[in-house]
């Protein structure tokens, strides 16, 4: 088990790997902000290789202050035909690792799962 | 790719070690347009290029360089602590015996008519990183620093690889460039074929 370190108290927020670890809860509490979207050609080209179809394809980044760190997120994007952004496959990255209030690690998997539910209900 | 050569640049054959600075030229400098002060004449090299900084190369079946990656320990001065340190975030830069910088790590080919399919593309990335990993473990690595684009990290998240990043993406040279950890813990190994840690025997009854 990690300790979660508490931003609030002043302490550094990663962990010894690199991870800044936050319990579900403390997720909904950041405010994210938009840091950059861009359309990726290659991605594009690659998801329609995959039998996707995309019309335009591209990543997001949004960023959180979590003490003296940023939480990041980044996500992979298609759309289909409309405006409307869908998660691509193995799209989402992030330096957030999810614990449960034992504060144990979620692991790689289901925070991940985590936080395409989270994009997915921001309507992103 | 046909053949794979490990090494330390004191220890290359120097005709590998001319073709592999052209190589990379050819696909850093040329190919993706990176703006390296230290590269001319057709080769790139930089100060990280030491007598001991270990070259992985891969070599296609008429002999060319097909694949290339550098690993640097971080116990001595590399490329992102001492060039992009603000990539990582604010988190102080790996200073460890068992983290390795991974970088130059490529795998097109040398000439934009051998195009590969794909699929050959993507076996072909995953046969280098595996010796990259393979390597790295052998020289006591238990993480790989590294930074990418991020399409690499979906590749290699796409492959199974245990990979998170460090801190959102910057613009460098107009790229989003990130900097990210890749573990080589059994999820990763797993992923590359590597056989997975032993954790030692098990006690005697």
């Amino acid at each position: 088990m990690c300790p979660i370190l508490d931003p609030s108290a002043g302490h550094a927020a990663w962990s010894h790997d690199g991870y800044i670890r936050l319990t579900h809860q403390k997720l909904m509490e950041l405010e994210f902000q938009e840091a950059m979207t861009w359309e990726d050609p290659n991605l594009h080209f690659e998801l329609k290789c995959d039998g996707i179809p995309a019309s335009s394809a591209g990543y997001c980044e949004w960023i959180a202050p979590v003490g003296n760190a940023q939480a990041s997120i980044g996500w992979a994007w298609f759309c289909a035909g409309s405006t409307k952004k869908t998660g691509a496959p193995n799209g989402i990255s992030s330096n957030i690792m999810l614990v449960d209030a034992s504060g144990y690690d979620l692991g790689p998997q289901m925070t991940c799962e985590h936080l395409g539910e989270w994009i997915s209900n921001r309507g992103c | 790719m046909h053949e794979m050569i490990v090494g330390t640049a004191c220890k290359l054959d120097p005709g590998v070690e001319v073709a592999l600075a052209a190589y990379r030229h050819q696909i850093f400098v040329r190919g993706l347009g990176w703006q390296l002060p230290d590269a001319k004449d057709g080769m790139e090299l930089d100060q990280f290029d030491r007598p001991d900084t270990l070259y992985i190369i891969g070599k296609d079946a008429n002999d060319a360089i097909c694949g290339c990656a550098r690993l640097l320990p971080t116990t001595k001065p590399y490329l992102l602590a001492e060039v992009f340190p603000d990539l990582l975030n604010g988190f102080p830069a790996p200073r460890s015996p068992d983290v390795w910088e991974l970088s130059r790590f490529a795998t097109k080919p040398m000439s934009p008519v051998d195009r590969l399919t794909q699929e050959a593309a993507k076996q072909r990335f995953r046969a280098l990183f595996a010796e990259v990993a393979r390597v790295a473990i052998d020289q006591g690595a238990a993480r790989l620093i590294t930074f990418t684009a991020a399409a690499i990290e979906r590749m290699l998240r796409g492959l199974g690889l245990h990979v998170h990043r460090a801190g959102k993406p910057k613009l460098i040279d107009g790229e989003p460039v990130l900097a990210m950890w890749i573990e080589l813990d059994d999820q990763t190994r797993s992923a590359l074929g590597i056989a997975v840690a032993d954790r030692g025997a098990a006690p005697a009854h």
